[in-house]
């Protein structure tokens, strides 16, 4: 089975809002980004996956189950890290881990286990005892995935995992998700709008707009450009970067701006042009201080995607 | 893991297990086994939450404590009174002044209704209770829940939390009074299995009514605050007011206004004793009879409270399904 | 630090600050300017003295020690520098049961006159993208909605200092890019300079030139992220190289120079493309990239990448707040 879940023709409203319209994609196994602009229907996706709340028609596949026939037998095997802080009165982070464990259906002995493992896992050990609503956002943010990795589940959902983290927490966070997808094997669904985060731990992305999907597929090959030209960004030391672009204009090299950078286009594979931007500099007294192509990130392709699919839609 | 093993022994003498996450390899319980969890911890949580639930929670103990054991000296209780006592102990747990005693006329004691614990009672009840689902509201971990749960395993594992910690607070002490009443005049527990059996029926039935009632309270509001202080007036000021009301226009049915005078009907009409008094002191009081064809019946009593109780379950499955997603 | 720092070039100025509550040192000694005309970024650990330095900076408290400058003055004791000073908090901080633009305009009222103020009202509702939802009251608004009403109520009286906590905070990337946008535009227009706490580091790089990094209570570095690497002198920088036949180049390296300029050379493949790669740690980056120059063109080595892989923010933050 290539996919952990499988999702056709889904369709929710609240009233006459229409959060998912007849929405359908194809999570693969492994780290999937879910993307998308706020009101595009991520949460009431991740609800509707879990049971918390009902959907109109359509239907959803998770391995062996058929939803919402199987919703509960689903249940135990997906862990879900919500956006929201979850806070219980006067408990400390052991106390809500192991309750949370006994509701997934541990029993109260393995629970208690569980929970220190999985604390311990996040980089909360020390802490574990302490009062929760105590905790800062990063900290906040390691009880939610303690939480729900503590049944072990087979997919886990993580709804803005790292979001209001200090940047050591980001980290460690982010280093988790890359552990626990490519170690553990465990299947992981981030939703967020950190795109970054998205581009150092998943390996497919799906990304939906006003309730439908737009685009989905393998991570590389929506960042790779095959195209046979690519832009490179140039620096120099030793010389004015402006008399060097003007310099690399006349041999025939084309410039595309020139800021703190230079961008120049070149085919990917002439050798002799890198090579000649190398001697270029050495005749003038400088040497190449930095060269490297450019890297379309993520965001660029989402944002160019979803101008794509506002046009599409008020065509 | 690197593992060497032993020519003799098949266990390993060399390994390796680097610190990071492990899969679980137990087994999970079944299914209502969660909603006993969810119990456990929602009583647990009554005591932790609110330094003044603990406060009153201790208070009531020990004046429970003290009234059981009063109830075993008491012996000169006799001729007959001792059922009209035991009747009266359970009627008057919860009420907030006994307007509403035995039969009319007839001097006997009553045994530990010492008047006060009604209140602080009820205190505790709406304090402990308020919070059930208006701190899952405002902690946002109903959908944590919900992730978990089955909607029903959730809402069945408050109901019982709360139906459980209402007994514990009442039919614990009243039956334990009763018992050891009844053991001091050295009497045989048979011949009062009827009283056993009504006084546990009003108490599971006030349970689930008041149990209900606060939970709904729970639902419906923001704060678990708002909810306990909304429970509090409308039995204290309904009780008052409803009393005020029924002696205004002295009529029999408005008697079940007053929350307070409705759970001593309750408590009476389970326990078969139709034949009352109302009115305060043993020479004002005036004859309420439930079972002479006129006036409030026992009937009506009961009416009210499958009236009460399924009014309130509508309400909370209601609420459950609508709950917005902000609300999660 | 204050390297090139024109007195009439900073906006706000802290001067060997010292600031506790109680026992609670927060800030110890810290120094660092915000120089006009550009996005400021502000970065640093919780706990690191942010939050107090920028109350410092509103005026809300006073140092024990050292001196803060606010427009030249001194915020604590000058009331009316609110009036050109622009906050972006971390918490909510309006009526929600006041429609957006009755608020704008409300807000807008303690400075502007009645028609100013009804202007500013629509621009800024219109500038932040909710120009749709004017008449909606702002308790009913998603968490981005009132993430931007948040921005807009700092801007309605085209301050000349905004200070933002975590403006994009829960923010999508489409909203957050016309966000960084405007303000951009806010600097070109009407002269405004934009000092911003995040979190987020990668984003951060983006928009601001300058960053100011605290840590423990202390001003650690101010500059841009390649000026910070630059000055750091006791880590040697890592430059990766993709080239296809490694050994030669590595060989070259080796037997052309000392230990100072290559100090350790790594091998590993691009895990996107896997192409050939050398990492090299330098202790001398500048004659490191000149001798690199060099040999490709003296042996013609067609390398098809050289950077350096330590300047980035996250990095530079990483090695900046150990221990």
């Amino acid at each position: 089975m290539e996919n952990i879940l499988v999702i056709r023709e889904l369709v929710k409203s609240f009233g006459s809002f229409l959060a998912l319209d007849d929405f359908a994609c194809d999570i693969p196994k492994g780290v999937t980004g879910l993307l998308g602009p706020n009101g595009a229907g991520k949460t009431t996706l991740i609800r509707a996956v879990l049971g918390i709340l009902p959907f109109e028609s359509g239907s959803i596949q998770f391995l062996d189950y058929e939803l919402p026939k199987y919703i509960l037998a689903a249940k135990d095997k997906i862990g879900y890290q919500p956006e929201a802080d979850t806070k219980i009165l006067k408990v400390s982070a052991m106390k809500y881990v192991t309750h949370m464990a006994t509701m997934a259906g541990l029993s109260r002995n393995a629970a208690k286990q569980r929970a220190f493992d999985t604390l311990h896992y996040v980089g909360l050990g020390e802490a574990r005892y302490r009062d929760m609503n105590d905790f800062s956002q990063g900290m906040m943010q390691k009880v939610k995935l303690a939480t729900a990795l503590v049944h072990d589940p087979e997919l886990l959902i993580l709804d803005e995992p790292t979001a209001g983290c200090d940047p050591g927490s980001h980290e460690q966070i982010l280093n988790l998700i890359s552990d626990l997808g490519s170690t553990h094997g465990k299947n992981i669904l981030i939703s967020t709008h950190l795109l970054h985060d998205v581009e150092k731990t998943a390996s497919s992305v799906v990304i939906m707009n006003l309730g439908k999907m737009v685009i989905q597929g393998d991570l590389k090959s929506i960042l790779r450009k095959k195209d046979k030209i690519i832009n490179l960004q140039i620096r120099v030391n030793g010389g004015d970067i402006n008399k060097f672009a003007k310099l690399l204009q006349e041999n025939d090299f084309e410039i595309t701006d020139v800021s703190e950078t230079i961008s120049c286009n070149i085919e990917r594979e002439d050798d002799k042009k890198y090579l000649s931007i190398f001697n270029i500099a050495r005749n003038n007294g400088m040497n190449i201080r930095m060269m490297t192509p450019y890297q379309q990130s993520l965001e660029e392709v989402f944002l160019a995607e979803i101008a794509k699919n506002q046009r599409d839609n008020n065509k | 893991m690197k593992e060497e093993k032993d020519q003799t022994d098949s266990s390993p003498t060399e390994f390796l297990q680097k610190f990071t996450y492990r899969p679980f390899e137990g087994e999970f319980e079944p299914r209502w086994k969660r909603v006993l969890h969810l119990i456990r911890f929602e009583l647990i949580s009554t005591w932790r939450k609110s330094k003044f639930a603990r406060l009153l929670m201790t208070i009531t103990f020990v004046f429970s404590f003290f009234t059981i054991i009063l109830s075993t000296l008491l012996t000169f209780v006799s001729g007959g009174a001792e059922r009209d006592a035991l009747n009266e102990s359970v009627a008057n747990y919860l009420s907030l002044s006994p307007f509403i005693s035995s039969s009319s006329g007839g001097a006997f004691i009553s045994v530990g209704s010492i008047t006060g614990l009604g209140i602080l009672l009820i205190m505790v009840i709406g304090i402990a209770g308020s919070g059930f689902f208006a701190d899952d509201k405002q902690g946002k971990v109903i959908e944590i829940y919900l992730s978990r749960l089955g909607k029903r395993e959730y809402v069945t594992g408050k109901v019982g939390a709360i139906v459980l910690y209402i007994n514990i607070l009442v039919l614990l002490p009243v039956f334990l009074k009763g018992l050891l009443f009844i053991q001091a005049l050295g009497g045989n527990h048979f011949d009062y299995l009827d009283y056993y059996l009504g006084m546990v029926a009003y108490c599971l039935l006030i349970s689930i009514i008041i149990g209900l009632f606060i939970l709904v309270l729970s639902i419906f509001v923001e704060k678990r605050s708002y909810a306990s202080l909304i429970f509090f007036i409308y039995f204290v000021f309904g009780s008052v007011i409803g009393e005020m009301i029924r002696i205004g226009t002295n009529s029999e049915i408005l008697l079940l206004i007053s929350p307070s005078n409705f759970l001593v009907l309750l408590a009476y009409v389970c326990l078969g004793d139709y034949d009352l008094g109302v009115g305060q002191g043993i020479f004002a009081s005036v004859e309420l009879n439930l079972d002479n064809g006129v006036g409030l019946e026992y009937w009506h009593v009961f009416l009210v409270a499958i009236i009460l109780i399924l009014f309130l379950t509508v309400a909370l499955v209601y609420k459950i399904r609508k709950t917005t997603t902000e609300e999660l | 630090m204050n390297k090139n720092s024109n007195e009439f070039n900073v906006i706000a100025k802290l001067d060997h600050v010292t600031k506790s509550f109680g026992e609670v040192v927060a800030v110890s000694g810290a120094s660092f300017s915000v120089e006009k005309g550009k996005i400021t970024g502000f970065l640093g650990p919780n706990g690191a003295g942010k939050t107090t330095s920028i109350k410092m900076i509103l005026g809300l408290t006073r140092p024990q020690k050292g001196k803060v400058t606010l427009f030249g003055k001194n915020p604590f004791y000058n009331s009316s520098l609110k009036h050109i000073l622009g906050y972006i908090p971390e918490i909510e901080v309006f009526p929600k049961w006041m429609k957006a633009r009755d608020y704008y305009y409300w807000l807008g009222r303690f400075q502007l006159t009645k028609e100013e103020a009804h202007l500013r009202a629509d621009e800024v509702l219109s500038e932040i993208g909710l120009e749709d939802v004017a008449d909606k009251r702002i308790h009913k608004f998603s968490r981005g909605m009132k993430q931007r009403m948040k921005i807009g109520q700092a801007l309605i009286h085209k301050p000349a200092l905004i200070i933002g906590d975590e403006p994009f905070n829960g923010l999508d990337p489409i909203v957050r890019r016309n966000m960084v946008n405007l303000f951009k535009d806010y600097i070109r227009k009407y002269n405004s300079t934009f000092f911003i706490s995040s979190h987020i580091l990668f984003e951060m790089e983006k928009f601001s030139e300058t960053v100011i990094l605290m840590y423990k209570g202390r001003t650690i570095a101010q500059g841009s992220p390649i000026r910070i690497r630059e000055m750091i002198e006791d880590q040697p920088h890592s430059i990766q190289i993709t080239v296809k036949d490694p050994k030669k180049l590595s060989t070259l390296l080796i037997n052309n120079t000392d230990e100072n300029v290559v100090s350790q050379i790594r091998f590993q493949k691009d895990i996107h493309s896997n192409e050939n790669q050398i990492i090299v740690l330098t202790n001398d980056p500048r004659e490191f990239y000149s001798l690199v120059t060099d040999l490709a063109c003296d042996h013609k080595i067609p390398i098809r990448e050289i950077k350096a892989t330590d300047e980035g923010l996250e990095n530079l933050y990483k090695s900046l707040t150990i221990g």
